[in-house]
């Protein structure tokens, strides 16, 4: 007799009542649910208010971005049209000469640009190639870039052309409400995902492709109210750099200011929010202003207040994470 | 449910589901999986047509990701009105009472077992000369297969004596894929590919020690199939896995990184070759699972909870309803509505479909018979 059968016939002629059973099925413990609940239950760890507000103030920063977007495409439909339907361009810039108007906007953008450049250079290149071949790719990319851009400009226009303005209003706010909503803050504050070193000159975008996706989507319907081909290719221009370039450098500005220059964030949000307040009139500055402030201090203050009341349960069902 | 296999409507299944339930003759609802459709409404039936309910849990879920709290919303609802409950092992048991806000004296463990005889040690099968390690599983996140990308080079470069035996399959194959080509091991790692039930003793056989690198793990039946096969475990210290195998005799638990894991493994090929005290003797290890796990004692636990189940008295409708309502909040209000829209829909199906019109099947062994045939054998 093979040794299966052997296993098979011993056990059956034991019988079932003579296995021992190694638990009783009484045998469970009398403990009440409230005992077990805080066996397992820890207290999530205390965030400080500061680094709330931080938190905060990306959230804000990314909401003043789209109200900039917006802006500006009010600004490029007053450029081409002066005409009485639309509202004058803000009170605010209107108290300047028409002449010094321009420079006006000029300043903070530049300050940013050059602030944004200044800090993203400090961070550890964690590149494995060299920064002249970074550069040199960087470089031919970006004109490559503004030439193809230059010549879509033209079709990308009349992509939504034939939409009537309400929807195209209504969409592109909801286009942006969306990339507000998507956008991957964590990646903004400065937190990198441990896998992938930048082998290449042309490393992947990693602020959240539904949120950039959005905000492009937004953008071409509103270029689509511009009737000039320059105005266009601007205003495109012009969403790129803050919606597709800018992520990658807050992110590297925020590893290098984590310990030393830590107001730089900070300045860099006032810098926007004056580019922004600029270009809008004043009820609406201050609506923005009151959301801005909302977002940053308000949200932040509440969340330090209710967070000791949570509890986490923490046990053997943890997956573990690998590092 | 996760697989959007079927929605929960709870009214949509009832006529079928009663029919079965009184053709059959049923006396107790056993259901099982927390993720089933059917199994979730089976027990919110059973309860609505006065039939005592069991529910088996057989998997952990988190708490703080968005399929957990939508899934243990659900599950405490239709659990409310459960007679009792099977968990199969601790961890388990408290994991379900958390999640679902059970009273824990309706909660009971039974751990799973393993079928011996088809599990058996064949010594001539193994390489006298190299030192198999084993790994049998999906190959998914979940599985921990990233541990396994990390461990299989780092134990190949420091014990040259080793191979690996992969059996498996799922997408993380490609990673597992990509690893043996960047690090050149092509002879000393074996793909099998997805292996059938019934070959996987066969592949067990051949090997010395099995390694389990889930991250997460209600009972792992797998490393009692290897214990039977009389294979040295290495196994990650996660869920039910340290109430499983008596440790460090038959297995050795690591944390989940893969240094731990590494030391682990060498730990377990030191032993096993060279035959001395520490190596497992597959026939002994054999012999204890066999001893230690058996379904027919599996079986006898769960008639032991099915009679206990069977004597309580069936729930009135206020009662069901302040279970429902226990919820608290606005969920309890919900599910207190839709209780009652269970009830109406009771009724109606009843009228629909009498209880006159279903044939019963008859008893073909009736239960004195078999007791009695039983006894005299």
């Amino acid at each position: 007799m093979t040794r299966d059968k052997a296993i098979k016939r011993r056990l059956w002629e034991r019988g079932n009542h003579q296995i021992p059973l190694n638990s009783k099925v009484q045998d469970t413990k009398k403990e009440t649910y409230d005992e077990i609940f805080t066996k397992f239950a820890t207290k999530s760890p205390q965030m400080p208010l500061s680094l709330l507000t931080a938190r905060g103030l990306i959230v804000g920063q990314e909401f003043i971005l789209t109200c900039l977007l917006l802006a500006s495409h009010r600004v490029a439909l007053d450029d081409e049209n002066k005409s009485p339907e639309y509202q004058p361009i803000s009170n605010i810039l209107s108290t300047f000469q028409p002449t010094t108007q321009p420079y006006v906007l000029f300043v903070p953008w530049v300050s940013f640009l050059l602030t944004t450049a200044i800090f993203s250079r400090i961070s550890p290149d964690s590149a494995s190639i060299t920064q002249k071949e970074k550069l040199q790719t960087r470089g031919a990319d970006s004109l490559f870039m503004a030439l193809f851009l230059r010549f879509l400009a033209g079709v990308l226009q009349t992509l939504t052309a034939s939409y009537s303005s309400d929807t195209v209003h209504a969409l592109a706010i909801g286009g942006l409400v969306l990339h507000l909503l998507a956008c991957d803050f964590d990646y903004a504050n400065g937190h990198t995902e441990s896998n992938g070193v930048d082998t290449t000159g042309r490393p992947p975008f990693k602020g959240g492709t539904l949120s950039l996706t959005a905000a492009f989507f937004s953008t071409i319907l509103l270029a689509s109210r511009l009737e000039e081909n320059v105005s266009v290719y601007i205003f495109v221009t012009y969403s790129v750099i803050l919606f597709a370039l800018y992520p990658a450098a807050r992110h590297r500005v925020a590893i290098a200011t984590k310990s030393k220059y830590r107001a730089v964030p900070f300045a860099m949000t006032l810098q926007l929010v004056f580019m922004t307040f600029l270009l809008l009139s004043t009820y609406e500055a201050i609506f923005a202003g009151a959301v801005f402030v909302t977002l940053c201090l308000l949200v932040p203050g509440w969340v330090y207040t209710l967070q000791s009341s949570k509890t986490q349960l923490r046990g053997p069902w943890d997956i573990a994470h690998v590092s | 449910m996760t697989d959007q296999d079927a929605l929960p409507t709870v009214t949509a299944t009832f006529p079928l589901i009663r029919e079965i339930l009184i053709r059959e003759g049923i006396e107790i609802v056993h259901a099982h999986q927390a993720t089933s459709v059917m199994a979730n409404e089976s027990v919110v039936y059973a309860s609505a047509l006065g039939l005592p309910s069991v529910y088996t849990d057989h998997s952990l879920f988190q708490f703080d990701d968005l399929a957990g709290v939508i899934l243990n919303r659900v599950l405490q609802t239709t659990l409310s009105t459960l007679n009792a409950a099977i968990c199969v092992s601790y961890a388990c048991r408290d994991n379900l009472i958390l999640r679902a806000h059970l009273d824990p004296s309706r909660v009971n463990v039974i751990p799973n077992a393993v079928d011996a005889s088809k599990f058996t040690p064949d010594p001539s099968k193994r390489s006298k000369d190299r030192i198999k390690v084993v790994v049998v599983s999906r190959l998914v996140y979940r599985k921990g297969v990233d541990l396994l990308v990390g461990i299989i080079p780092k134990v190949a470069k420091q014990l040259p004596q080793v191979d690996f035996i992969v059996g498996g399959d799922g997408n993380k194959m490609l990673d597992l894929i990509e690893m043996v080509e960047r690090e050149q091991l092509q002879d000393r790692v074996e793909f099998l590919g997805a292996v059938p039930h019934v070959q996987v003793a066969s592949v067990l056989q051949r090997g010395h020690v099995f390694l389990n690198c889930s991250l997460t793990e209600s009972f792992c039946i797998a490393i009692l199939e290897a214990a039977s096969c009389g294979l040295l475990v290495v196994s990650t210290n996660v869920g039910g896995v340290p109430e499983v195998l008596p440790s460090p005799d038959m297995a050795i638990l690591c944390d989940s990184n893969v240094s731990a894991l590494v030391k682990g493994v060498k730990a377990a090929v030191e032993r096993q070759e060279g035959d001395g005290d520490d190596a497992v003797d597959p026939i002994q290890a054999h012999e204890r699972i066999e001893t230690m796990y058996s379904w027919h004692r599996v079986a006898k636990q769960t008639v032991q909870v099915y009679d206990r189940v069977a004597s309580e008295p069936p729930q009135t409708f206020s009662e069901r309803l302040a279970c429902f309502q226990s919820l608290g909040g606005i969920a309890g209000f919900v599910a207190g509505l839709l209780l009652m829209i269970v009830e109406v829909w009771i009724r109606i199906v009843i009228l629909w479909r009498p209880t006159s019109t279903i044939d019963v099947v008859p008893d073909l062994m009736p239960f004195e018979k078999a007791y009695t045939k039983d006894k005299n054998n």
